[in-house]
């Protein structure tokens, strides 16, 4: 749907609503175009092309609240929406609610752009990070990976008069290369453009498959804790878990590993973090939240001091503060969080940081990281496709997988970025621009098999 | 719908390289209602109705969807999908591979529902989740969270295949969580006790929501209060079946997905120990392991007549005596590995998801030989000294399957046959061969849960719907109590 198509359709959607005797409505409509191509054993093996909507309503009575999510609601939404108003008036009040927004925010710039490609573009790509990537070396054996189109034009209105429009596309996508001799060496590099045009994918398959190369033939060390370099890969996996404790849902549900903290030096000072949710290269770029709220960038760590917490509407309502415009609504509920983080560089690059590094190690990646015990920031996972040995200031060879079982603040606690930052995918956000980061301390717990 | 289907495949049979396809028009229905600390939280309704068309030309695969099931719009579709498909073919697999036969169906069928979830009074729910999340709060002073949970999805799907297939399946799941934080100085301890079947509102019942919501509060107030901190060395370990089916979903299920085998999960969830070459020739674990997948077991979440290529759902032993014995697969993938049917697993989560191939119910069997144990008292009092640990908390596991590390909720300290000491963060690390081949004892007696939540599939990751379980199980020199 063309823009002003989903502007009628909003607005269409909100005067139903008001038809059946809502106070209040908000709407959120997507319209979605996606190309998703997936690769393995170098060769395509999904390849998905989708266009939808994406709908969310909220309807208020009082301080009674129900939800609609789903797909296009066409000639049923009056239907549709009788249910949600039923399930509005049979709910208790909710005095937590906040309210719709009753003003329209001025909302910072930020550069649109939306596009549409073919599939065949992407396939194109493809094609070509499979055939550089196994040119790199005769070891190199299979390509595996994704490349993935999102463009989405976003209305969010309400009956209060709250107009906000949004429109994106971003391309992501994964390497995944795996070499062989005597053994397996696999490497994996997230990335993420904000066009095919700009995309490196050439230079990304041959990073990917190098790293694979020098994996191969790996050693063993022992469990215990060593001093690390976390290439961006494995930081922003690490940058997950600060995402999730600067949320204020854990301060909320008492699950965070940062409450209470505001204001304290929980990392080196040589660490700063800020979301930078006007970027649009940022998967998750945007210029208002799921509530309407402007999104400005945000430094919430600051020379490693805690500065902020992520905010919707409802949980600053109920913690005494203003949102900052963090919020992210699903069908499951709401989820504040900074979605873009944006790690400071540091003074040196990172042949200079190798360079210092006696005895110790580099992680390419982490995988399958979770919380052991959230509310201390206990947490687990494994490095993955590239873990290397540093011994007197030089890489000398790669070493098998090891678990780790670290605090998050601990590994923080004394760290030092390089100087030159690279974009990575994210999981569960959009993605992450960080360098990479010399932590004194980081703790292998066991190990691997492979 | 019939009709539409049969003029796609008429549009798209005259193209050159066509092969197959296969149309799903599916509507969904869910309400998800929750309670917070006495308040109705996130209630809403969820409806998505839409139509995804898979084609294969060329030996190549395409898919496309869109949320509309009139005519023109599913014709566009397809040929769209057509499309896809032939951009796939730009970088295509060599040698290329038919795909598994399947039988010909034509067949309507709906899981088993006594009682529609979406007939039930929304004022009634209400009430029983207000009443559940005051049972929780009750518990005693030191529960500063607790949330209450409700969900009920009905999906109806109409699969049509260019191969002459025509399926009708209605598929439905209840149930819900009940989840207390309880907070004791400096401690916090969570506590969620959830379950979800293939079964209507009877399912929602069974669960017990109140008593349930109480327990999770008595529970929390333990941890937070009572429990001592987890031992850390090697112990004899217990499993209730909701942990161990956890330990099964990560350890065995995953890794036995014919897609993670071959390679073509690799840059999302990985690859797997479990090569080809190890079928019917690796020691999985010991003689007591019994590994089954089964989505034609009824009642339990992820159960389904048929899979999303149109292939009949069965049982299939994983792991039997110890010894890796089967794969899950699609067509697709069968046929790589030279097998002669499907095992059933290609599902989606929606009508714009292509299918996948995804574990759906997958158990240790019960030991109901002499050894086996009456049931976990019995279990227990044949245990000098162990650790007792119940309920998912975290969990990781490396990208071939190998190390894993999980915590349970709570745990207990087994003392000279009994049950004595409540401990918090209990955690346990094993590589997987190992732990499978350290089982010491299992019950006769067995329980499946539901778990809505497994995610796999990339770009756009999917969520799948599982079923594990079995019986109560005790593993040797376990390494627990990992620390940091």
């Amino acid at each position: 749907m063309e823009k002003n198509e989903l502007y009628e359709e909003a607005k269409r959607l909100l005067e139903i609503c008001r038809k059946l005797g809502a106070e209040h409505a908000q709407v959120m409509i997507s319209g979605l175009y996606n190309v998703g191509t997936r690769f393995g054993e170098n060769h395509i093996t999904q390849n998905v092309g989708r266009k939808r909507l994406n709908i969310q309503i909220r309807t208020q009575l009082g301080q009674k609240i129900g939800n609609y999510a789903g797909s296009k609601l066409g000639e049923n939404a009056e239907q549709e929406l009788q249910n949600t108003m039923t399930l509005t008036k049979l709910s208790a009040d909710d005095v937590e609610f906040p309210g719709f927004l009753q003003e329209q925010p001025r909302y910072p710039e930020m550069t649109d752009r939306y596009a549409e490609v073919e599939p065949e573009e992407l396939s194109a790509v493809i094609g070509q990070i499979v055939e550089t990537a196994r040119g790199v070396d005769s070891r190199l054996e299979t390509v595996a990976g994704n490349l993935n189109w999102m463009s989405n034009r976003t209305w969010l209105l309400n009956t209060h008069g709250l107009e906000a429009y949004n429109e994106s596309s971003t391309l992501s996508g994964v390497i995944n290369v795996a070499a062989r001799e005597n053994g397996e060496s696999r490497s994996t590099l997230n990335y993420g453009s904000g066009s095919l045009a700009t995309l490196p994918a050439e230079q990304k398959a041959r990073e990917v498959a190098e790293t694979a190369v020098r994996g191969l033939h790996p050693k063993e060390i022992d469990a215990g804790k060593y001093e690390t370099i976390l290439m961006p890969g494995a930081a922003t996996a690490l940058m997950n878990f600060v995402a999730f404790g600067s949320s204020s849902q854990g301060l909320v549900n008492h699950s965070s590993f940062l409450k209470d903290k505001l204001g304290e030096q929980i990392m080196d000072p040589r660490i700063s973090i800020k979301d930078d949710t006007l970027n649009p290269d940022h998967l998750a770029a945007r210029r208002f939240d799921s509530d309407g709220v402007p999104t400005p960038e945000i430094t919430y760590i600051d020379n490693g001091v805690l500065k902020d917490y992520a905010y919707n509407l409802r949980n600053a309502k109920k913690l005494g503060v203003d949102s900052n415009g963090r919020n992210f609504t699903g069908f499951q509920g709401e989820m504040p969080m900074f979605f873009s983080p944006h790690v400071t560089t540091g003074s040196k690059d990172l042949d200079t940081i190798i360079s210092e590094v006696d005895d110790g190690v580099v992680i390419t990646n982490l995988f399958y990281n979770n919380f052991v015990n959230a509310p201390e920031g206990l947490c687990t996972g494994l490095t993955r496709d590239g873990l290397f040995r540093i011994e007197k200031g030089e890489i000398t060879h790669s070493l098998k997988n090891m678990r780790w079982t670290d605090s998050i603040l601990s590994i923080f606690g004394s760290a030092e970025p390089a100087r030159d930052a690279t974009q990575v995918k994210g999981f569960f956000f959009g993605s992450a621009i960080t360098p990479p980061i010399r932590t004194d301390s980081f703790n292998f717990s066991s190990k691997g098999k492979h | 719908m019939e009709d539409v289907a049969n003029q796609v495949f008429s549009t798209l049979g005259d193209k050159p390289g066509f092969q197959l396809a296969q149309i799903r028009f599916v509507a969904m229905r869910e309400e998800n209602l929750s309670y917070r600390n006495g308040l109705p939280f996130n209630c809403a309704n969820l409806r998505e109705s839409g139509t995804g068309v898979r084609v294969r030309v060329d030996n190549s695969w395409g898919f496309a969807a869109t949320d509309s099931m009139e005519r023109q719009d599913v014709i566009d579709t397809a040929l769209r999908a057509f499309k896809v498909a032939k951009a796939s073919a730009q970088v295509s697999r060599k040698p290329s591979v038919e795909l598994a036969p399947e039988p010909i169906y034509k067949d309507s069928y709906s899981v088993r529902i006594d009682k529609d979830p979406f007939d039930i009074d929304i004022k009634d729910k209400m009430e029983l989740l207000r009443d559940a999340n005051q049972a929780t709060r009750d518990a005693s002073e030191h529960i500063r969270m607790a949330i209450s949970n409700y969900r009920s999805r009905d999906t109806r799907v109409h699969f049509f295949s260019s191969e002459g297939s025509v399926i009708d399946q209605r598929l439905m799941f209840t149930g819900g969580s009940m989840q207390a934080v309880a907070i004791s100085g400096a401690e916090t301890q969570t506590r969620n006790l959830q379950n979800f079947k293939s079964r209507g509102w009877e399912a929602w019942e069974e669960f017990d929501p109140i008593a349930t919501a109480a327990t999770s509060g008595e529970e929390a107030t333990i941890l937070a209060t009572k429990a001592e901190k987890c031992p850390s060395g090697k112990s004899t370990f217990i499993l209730e079946p909701y942990q161990l089916g956890l330990t099964i979903h990560e350890s065995c299920g995953h890794p036995s997905e014919l897609d993670r085998v071959l390679g073509y999960e690799a840059d999302f969830a990985g690859t797997s120990w479990l090569t080809p070459e190890k079928l019917n020739n690796l020691q999985y674990g010991n003689d007591k392991i019994n590994i089954t997948q089964n989505p034609a077991m009824e009642d339990v979440l992820g159960h389904f007549k048929y899979d999303d290529e149109g292939v009949q759902a069965r049982s299939v032993p994983i792991v039997k005596n110890g010894i890796f014995v089967g794969y899950q697969s699609d067509r697709e993938h069968a046929a790589m590995l030279g097998l002669d049917r499907s095992s059933g697993n290609s599902k989606s989560d929606g009508f714009d998801s292509v299918p996948i191939i995804r574990m759906n119910n997958m158990f240790l069997e019960a030991d109901t030989s002499d050894e086996g144990f009456a049931d976990i008292d019995a279990l227990v009092e044949d245990t000098r000294d162990g650790i007792y640990g119940l309920q998912w908390k975290s969990h990781s596991i490396d990208d071939k399957r190998l190390n894993f590390q999980f915590a349970t909720q709570i745990g207990y300290k087994i003392e000279n046959g009994e049950i004595t000491t409540p401990l918090k963060n209990v955690t346990y690390q094993a590589i997987t061969p190992e732990f499978w081949g350290a089982c010491s004892g299992l019950t006769r007696t067995s329980k499946i849960y539901g778990l809505p939540y497994c995610g796999k599939g990339s770009p756009n990751m999917q969520i799948g719907y599982v079923s594990h379980g079995g019986p109560w199980g005790r593993f040797e020199d376990v390494n627990v109590g990992i620390t940091g």
